[in-house]
């Protein structure tokens, strides 16, 4: 029964974050602000709340790695 | 760029400015003598070195080291850091909302006012990190000579670290260039997530960095890739286990067909039930890691749908490409499972919310995709792609890109005991 609770649990889980995926995509497009300085330089600004923020701030190093997938390849396999 | 600028990481700049100037003078000099290799006079160089050591020494009197850094972490900032790959240079930093006039301060004078500082000292520390990430490295070193291997024009195939023929003189007068030309305001993007206000902070973006002079950046042309038509091999010899690197070439984002590869990506190697690891690691236990990279080095252009693997003793890298091979012609010839499928679009997706979680993960994904494929929302769109997926398309994309004539193969061998020179054989 326990096992079977923990499942339904995890099945909930998973369907909250599998139907909040869109509504994310369609909240980043609104809320993210271009624009272009007149010496060409472009600036995108997104505000999130400040609690994601807090989190975001204790943020492992890890977190931070995948600056591009360029060098993301090379550290998930090799760690070059 | 992390040596400060003309007022910070300096005790008195215009004292200092001199100091540096000899340095680059008889730095110069040095290099000039030593590209004379064996016709250089040696006593020249050895006065020439030992002057030089004299000037930096002197300029460590005016040099505040690491400043930057200080002035951030004083001031709750976290992680500030840079990374190069193929196609970007980022440079971050995780900062307290209420700081950020710092940050548009310090970083518009980074970009408006740069001191190159200790530039012979980090000339040699690139070199003895590229010594120890690819010379002394067996991972390295396939992967230089795979990459080398699979393109022929593009400079894809060239190391971001550089040759050490472009390192060994590399001159201030070259640093200087470069900056000027790619770091200007027309090929760069700022891009600021967090508790913030835009019009605020557009307005402080626009006070700073507006004051950068436009660089009037003309993008170089980049040769195209020709298609490859007949499968290359390369063999490196180094004294370490096997292991080998196989590619093919495909097109890049936003390309339908890379969504597709992503997912195919997910299907054979992403955890222990994906189909490579279970059937080779598991199953036939002839490999010790394997792993699948789409779109490898980079994404600006056309990349590399590439396979990672070692062979578990006493198994060799021939036996392993060969059941690597049987796999991905089963890719061909019948289609992915429905499970296989929903499984890894479910995975992407999981991978899609995580990333949202972290404020600096968004700066830079949004950063990243606007400035190569010119819209940031290309992330946004993801899920939507990946979501039209289907195992026919698996099927078609494997059948088009995965050919041998498309293929890319590098070994690493083991040394023969005999063999004591090093290096790698080009079959």
């Amino acid at each position: 029964m326990l096992t079977r609770n923990r499942f339904c649990l995890l099945l909930v889980g998973l369907i909250i974050v599998c139907w909040a995926t869109p509504l994310w995509a369609i909240d980043l497009e609104k809320k993210v602000a271009k624009a272009k300085l007149d010496n060409g330089l472009t600036v995108l600004m997104l505000e999130r709340n400040s609690v994601r923020q807090f989190r975001s701030i204790s943020a492992t190093a890890s977190e931070q790695s995948m600056k591009s997938r360029d060098k993301a390849v090379l550290r998930t396999f090799w760690n070059i | 760029m992390f040596k400060g600028t003309t007022t910070i990481g300096t005790k008195n700049y215009a004292a200092e400015k001199k100091v540096l100037t000899q340095i680059e003078q008889i730095g110069q000099t040095l290099d000039n003598e030593r590209m004379k290799q064996e016709k250089a006079d040696q006593n020249r160089i050895k006065k020439l070195a030992s002057r030089l050591k004299k000037l930096q020494n002197e300029h460590r009197r005016y040099y505040i080291p690491n400043e930057i850094d200080r002035l951030y972490t004083e001031n709750g900032g976290l992680e500030m850091n840079a990374s190069t790959g193929q196609d970007v240079t980022t440079y971050y930093v995780n900062l307290p909302a209420n700081k950020i006039e710092l940050w548009a301060r310090i970083e518009a004078d980074r970009l408006i006012n740069p001191v190159f500082r200790e530039f012979y000292t980090e000339r040699d520390v690139i070199l003895e990190e590229r010594r120890q990430s690819i010379e002394t490295n067996p991972d390295g070193k396939l992967y230089e000579a795979f990459m080398s291997k699979a393109y022929k024009v593009h400079p894809y195939g060239i190391p971001i670290i550089g040759y050490p023929q472009d390192l060994t003189y590399m001159s201030q007068t070259a640093i200087r260039h470069m900056h000027r030309k790619y770091l200007s305001p027309e090929n760069m993007i700022i891009a600021v997530v967090g508790d913030i206000n835009p019009s605020k902070t557009l307005k402080l973006i626009n006070h700073y960095f507006g004051r950068i002079p436009k660089g009037n950046y003309r993008p170089t042309a980049i040769p195209a890739e020709p298609p490859q038509t007949e499968e290359r091999k390369v063999e490196v010899l180094f004294d370490a286990n096997p292991s080998m690197i196989i590619g093919y070439h495909k097109l890049t984002a936003p390309a339908v067909e890379d969504y597709v590869f992503d997912v195919l990506e997910t299907i054979l190697s992403k955890g222990r039930t994906s189909r490579l690891y279970s059937k080779l690691v598991l199953q036939m236990q002839i490999a010790d890691s394997i792993s699948v990279h789409n779109g490898m080095p980079a994404t600006r252009y056309a990349n590399l749908f590439a396979i990672l693997a070692r062979p578990r003793h006493p198994h060799t890298n021939d036996e392993l490409q060969a059941a690597i091979f049987r796999e991905l012609e089963i890719l061909k010839t019948s289609p992915v499972t429905d499970l296989e499928l929903a499984k890894a679009k479910n995975q992407l997706k999981m991978d899609y919310v995580k990333s949202l979680d972290s404020n600096s993960e968004l700066a830079s994904i949004l950063s990243y995709y606007e400035l190569l494929l010119g819209d940031y929302r290309y992330f946004s769109s993801y899920i939507s792609h990946i979501d039209k997926v289907t195992a026919m398309d698996i099927q078609a994309v494997a059948v088009k890109y995965l050919a041998t004539g498309n293929r890319t193969i590098a070994v690493l061998n083991k040394k023969a005991n005999e063999d004591a020179s090093t290096g790698k054989n080009e079959k």
